[in-house]
């Protein structure tokens, strides 16, 4: 064995070889390698002892609610032709049959006619736990028990913006809304972004509603959704998970589309709480 | 509303993200780059869960998304920089935690970055590998290189004249 190759063994910081040991006590060069080494890996851990600052973990969790599940509560049900031959083609090769395709396409075509929306979700047992105002390019999200709070995202011309009034300091916090935003969306997407991809659709109906539920691949949660045949947009959706062999439903969402939504909601001299 | 994926990134973030946002402030020299990678980090592990192998190591997955993302602002942050060439010239340092910042700054990023991983992030050379990419043995070599480059610069008792013609 070389004196390179135990010196590589030295700086590796591996546990050393009996050979490496030996020869160390027989050569001062090496011995201070390895003693050089070893005060270089503290002072490392000293150099870089920085931690990252307290709002990463919310705006970070910001991001990832807009995936798996913004472009839900973006509530934009309006779809591309692209994505509609593509939803056509999912519920073809599916083998729903016709009736999921009507559903879907009456689905589609009325939700290009979306203009604002209001999501709210409550969880059992513990009642309202997000809400969700929508128009294009805006969103206002209040989830009071997590980590969110009262946010607003706008799309403007330096991209998409991320406010929040911090109460602690009573500063308002703006930053880049980093990752996908989707501006159009289609119902498998949807479904699929928040609770894992790929979903699966199946339309049933269920005492004279419209239901589509979209599984996701291990089959752990479902999203079922009710449609309102005349619209054919949702007005209610379940997020259900497996319990003891059997569906349990954990959370309940409500919709409204094209209704007039609270004055100043948009603007980011809404965020600080009121007196 | 805290959905699954939700509980998911806050374990994530609790067990891995002071660590992440160490590594990608070591790499890249700043915080709100730093804070910009470990976000990327995050959303890019979430898009990209589905093809996650559940055999490989979720550590040095994320690690593997940092570095590559690290890089990518390094490079742009150094194009950037070459536009605005500042010719200032500093008196050396004398404290040494500057010392040893600036000894690192000065290694050439394909010894620092896998020096980084071993010996800061307590990678073995062989999880360093697969992150970078790279043979386990160029791993070994490139932290060894780096810790005599380092020697070098923070000890000067060590001449290259005794290092050059040490042999066993």
């Amino acid at each position: 064995m070389s004196c390179e190759s135990i010196q590589v063994e030295i700086c590796s910081g591996e546990h050393l070889s009996s050979e490496a040991k030996q020869h160390l006590q027989a050569c001062p060069y090496c011995k201070g390698l390895a003693e050089f080494e070893s005060s270089l890996t503290s002072r490392l851990s000293e150099l870089y002892e920085v931690a990252p600052p307290e709002y990463l973990n919310g705006r970070i969790a910001s991001g990832l609610r807009q995936r798996s599940r913004p472009r839900f509560w973006s509530g934009a049900w309006f779809a591309t032709a692209g994505a509609f031959a593509t939803a056509v083609l999912v519920f073809l090769l599916l083998g729903s049959g016709g009736q999921a395709e009507a559903a879907y396409l009456r689905m589609l075509t009325r939700a290009r006619l979306v203009r604002t929306a209001h999501v709210t979700v409550t969880a059992l047992g513990r009642g309202k736990v997000y809400e969700l105002w929508w128009q294009p390019g805006a969103w206002r999200e209040k989830s009071p028990s997590d980590l969110g709070g009262d946010r607003l995202k706008l799309q403007q011309a330096e991209g998409l913006m991320f406010y929040r009034y911090e109460p602690t300091t009573g500063k308002l916090l703006i930053a880049h809304e980093i990752g996908d935003q989707l501006k159009s969306f289609e119902l498998k997407d949807v479904a699929a972004a928040y609770m894992g991809t790929p979903a699966t659709f199946q339309e049933t109906n269920r005492a004279g509603r419209e239901v589509i539920e979209a599984n996701d691949a291990f089959a752990h949660s479902r999203l079922e959704f009710t449609v309102d045949p005349s619209t054919g947009l949702p007005t209610e959706a379940d997020k259900q998970h497996r319990e003891g062999g059997a569906w349990a439903t954990s959370y309940h969402l409500s919709f409204e589309f094209n209704k007039p939504l609270p004055a100043g909601i948009f603007l980011v001299s809404d965020l600080p709480p009121k007196p | 509303m805290k959905t699954d994926p939700e509980l998911e990134f806050e374990k994530l973030y609790r067990d891995y993200g002071p660590a992440l946002y160490r590594f990608s402030y070591a790499l890249t020299g700043s915080c709100s780059e730093a804070e910009d990678v470990v976000q990327e980090v995050f959303l890019a592990a979430f898009k990209g869960r589905a093809r996650f192998r559940r055999q490989a190591s979720i550590r040095t997955w994320l690690f593997r998304i940092a570095y590559f993302q690290a890089r990518k602002t390094r490079q742009r942050a150094k194009r950037e920089s070459q536009l605005n060439d500042d010719l200032t010239v500093n008196a050396p340092p004398t404290d040494s935690k500057v010392m040893l910042e600036q000894a690192l700054q000065a290694l050439p990023s394909r010894l620092k970055d896998p020096f980084l991983m071993v010996k800061l992030e307590q990678f073995t050379s062989r999880e360093a590998a697969e992150i970078l990419g790279i043979p386990e043995g160029t791993v070994k070599y490139q932290v060894f290189e780096a810790v005599q480059q380092l020697r070098r610069t923070l000890d000067p008792s060590v001449s290259l004249q005794e290092e050059s013609t040490h042999v066993m």
